[in-house]
């Protein structure tokens, strides 16, 4: 009994710590400023006088600029973001947005049978869920309850990037590169560059693409499409 | 439910605990659910095929035992093993070959169950060893389930020989904090070097293999040397693991590594890399078939060459191309293991004026002779890498091709993405080396505890901090769990 009592002491002792460094890294990693965060802040700011509101995956997000257009606008498009995330974020704030005069839906070849959820990009629902109060279109599988990026800032960033972050001057931020219109503005960021562009590039392109149909997605897809669409004519919203 | 998984950790721990805390006998049926439930947390299609070959070794090994002409009773035995083995993985790629045709049986559809290749090795060996008459057949299936569904050894080996690990499951298995502690550093090393080191080694590593043509010159040395890190670092963390869980179960396990990279020649790298495996292939495939090739010569020389060298030379490309097959059903790994077997045969045909030229240079058996073997050894096994790991042999064409065609460091940082990255990988080599270097000298669990308290602390809590802060959690699976 004795050994064990020894032994459980032991790993005590290797435990305690690494719980201490992890919650302060989480503390670290909450402060790490983030894309959905500052995308929600600046919406908020401006839907008072929001008359053009984009929404879409990163087709929209990359390419229309809001600044280039007349009425004041706001892109609040993002990176995989889903036909289903497009109608919750739409649905949470359309009785605030009062000048609402337009709404751009941006589909790309693959959104109407494409569920972010069945995505490798799927860790965005956490964000969705955090900063925009929008809980993920199925309930979170098991794989995802048990995976510590679900809950934990430190894990999702990982520790590593938090580490390193402490021990540099430079700034990190994740995703923040967007202009006050909630526009991307990071060249970075796209799907490939056109710098690299070659045959295998693009075969992989397409593939990923491909990867993302699923017909089953086709009808639920489309009845996000027709409420928007509803709720604008009903509202004469274009 | 890979070893590389926290959701694995919890249910190992609360899996020792509640063994701990069993009497023996309780303790061997826990032991024997426990495996069952691992290998099942992969599907139900593998444990059927896992107990289906369980009860044919079982049935064959005791008429093996019993019958008159055992020699037929082995070969059906073994032709009802190796089914399995052929329907999973090698169907295809016969049927591919020889009437290059799609015509698939609808179990060869079927994904190969996980570490198949490893408990079909195990259980041929049970088999042989009793034809042999070094063991007796196991009375009790419940032994020999225990034996072929070990769970720390069924993904990925060591393959372990039935006379080594049969006879520890009836021992009692007492709580030994000294055994467990050690059990606890080995699989903090071994999940260092996969994680830690293995796991970040494939980011790069999957960008130049996956995508070569983006990549010359260096930039492909560099993908080709770091990929002999990381499957090193892969199998051996996987192996150091499953000794560790072993070892707090109470169980040895044979090594299965031995600072393989510090080989002198390739026939050294056989005896210190997946070392199991290189038994296994040496007593079962290439020892019978050179007495059997060096008998049917009647030790008489042919065409001028003598009878041992033609059966070290038939028996050991047999051997490396069976080797080769064993990783899967694939030219690439068919290449990987005749390029092996060309460098034994080159090595055993001009051993003695290699040492010739090593004499008249006069650097025989001195510190540069020493380390320019280990230095072409590594060369030689890296370059045998590129088949192993490139996705087919087009790729691999490209990278050998390639391989010195440009010396633009710049795309070496492509492969890195950040100077950071770099430096991290630096390190990470580094103290991999050190870790070496104290095995070497006096072995890691006699260092630490010749270690002030103090040290041996800081020493434990850096792999820890390492691995947490630098460790990979995004259950990459290991490179042989594919075999």
């Amino acid at each position: 009994m004795k050994e064990r009592i020894k032994l459980f002491k032991k790993l005590i002792y290797i435990i305690i710590p690494v719980i201490v460094l992890v919650i302060l890294f989480e503390v670290k990693a909450r402060n790490i400023e983030n894309g959905f965060e500052l995308k929600k802040s600046l919406f908020e700011e401006n839907i008072d006088n929001i008359e053009v509101l984009i929404l879409g995956s990163s087709h929209a997000y990359i390419n229309l600029n809001p600044e280039i257009i007349n009425e004041k606008s706001f892109d609040i498009a993002n990176n995989s973001q889903d036909l289903y995330y497009d109608y919750m974020l739409f649905d949470k704030y359309k009785d605030k947005l009062k000048n609402l005069k337009c709404i751009i839906l941006s589909i790309s070849c693959f959104s109407l049978w494409y569920d972010l959820n069945e995505t490798p990009e799927k860790w965005r629902k956490f964000f969705f869920k955090k900063y925009f109060d929008i809980n993920p279109r199925n309930n979170l599988s098991l794989s995802e309850i048990t995976d510590a990026k679900s809950y934990s800032y430190a894990f999702f960033y990982r520790l590593e990037n938090v580490f390193l972050r402490s021990l540099s001057t430079k700034t990190f931020s994740f995703g923040c590169d967007m202009n006050s219109y909630g526009w991307n503005t990071d060249t970075d960021n796209c799907a490939i560059d056109s710098t690299e562009f070659s045959i295998e590039k693009g075969k992989e392109r397409v593939n990923f693409i491909n990867s993302l149909v699923n017909k089953y997605n086709y009808l639920i897809n489309k009845r996000f499409i027709d409420e928007l669409k509803k709720y604008a004519n009903n509202n004469n919203i274009n | 439910m890979q070893f590389n998984t926290i959701i694995f950790y919890l249910s190992l721990a609360v899996f020792i605990f509640i063994y701990f805390v069993l009497r023996n006998k309780q303790r061997k049926l826990l032991l024997l659910f426990g495996n069952l439930l691992f290998y099942l947390s992969f599907g139900v299609q593998g444990l059927v095929v896992l107990i289906s070959i369980l009860f044919i070794i079982y049935i064959f090994g005791i008429v093996i035992e019993k019958s008159s002409n055992n020699k037929y009773s082995l070969v059906s035995g073994i032709i009802f093993v190796l089914i399995f083995l052929v329907l999973f993985k090698y169907y295809n790629f016969f049927i591919s070959v020889f009437y290059n045709s799609d015509n698939l049986l609808p179990v060869s559809k079927l994904s190969s169950p996980i570490g198949l290749s490893f408990y079909t090795f195990s259980s041929l060996s049970y088999l042989i060893e009793i034809y042999r008459k070094r063991i007796k057949a196991e009375k009790s299936i419940f032994s020999l389930a225990q034996f072929i569904t070990f769970f720390p050894l069924i993904i990925s080996g060591p393959i372990e020989k039935s006379y080594n690990l049969l006879p520890q499951f009836s021992e009692n298995k007492e709580f030994d904090y000294e055994r467990i502690k050690s059990g606890l550093i080995i699989i903090t090393l071994g999940i260092f070097k996969k994680i830690v080191i293995a796991d970040r080694l494939a980011d790069l590593v999957n960008k130049v293999f996956n995508n070569p043509v983006e990549y010359r010159g260096i930039a492909l040395l560099v993908g080709v040397i770091l990929f002999s890190i990381q499957i090193y670092c892969d199998f051996s963390g996987y192996t150091d693991i499953a000794i560790g869980i072993a070892k707090i179960l109470g169980f040895k396990i044979s090594d299965n590594f031995n600072q393989p990279y510090y080989s002198k020649s390739i026939k050294e790298f056989w005896s210190r890399w997946h070392i199991t495996l290189s038994i296994w292939l040496r007593d079962y495939i290439f020892l019978p078939l050179a007495y059997t090739l060096t008998r049917r010569l009647k030790n008489k020389p042919f065409i001028g060459i003598k009878a041992e060298s033609w059966s070290y030379f038939i028996g050991i490309w047999v051997t490396m191309l069976f080797c080769g097959l064993w990783h899967g059903a694939n030219w690439t790994f068919l290449v990987w293991g005749g390029l092996h077997a060309f460098f034994l045969s080159f090595a055993f045909a001009t051993i003695k004026y290699r040492r010739r030229i090593t004499k008249s240079v006069g650097i025989e058996k001195s510190t540069l002779d020493k380390y320019t073997k280990i230095f072409l050894t590594f060369i030689f096994i890296s370059f045998a890498w590129i088949f192993f790991r490139a996705n087919n042999l087009n790729d691999a064409g490209y990278i050998v091709m390639n391989l010195f065609s440009n010396f633009n460091t710049v795309s070496v940082m492509r492969i890195f993405s950040s100077s950071t990255n770099l430096y991290i990988v630096i390190l990470l080599i580094i103290i991999l080396e050190m870790i070496h270097f104290i095995q070497r000298k006096e072995g890691l669990l006699v260092f630490l505890n010749k270690r002030p308290l103090w040290q041996r602390w800081g020493i434990y809590y850096s792999f820890v901090f390492m691995i947490l802060i630098f460790g990979k959690f995004d259950s990459a699976t290991f490179i042989y769990t594919k075999f």
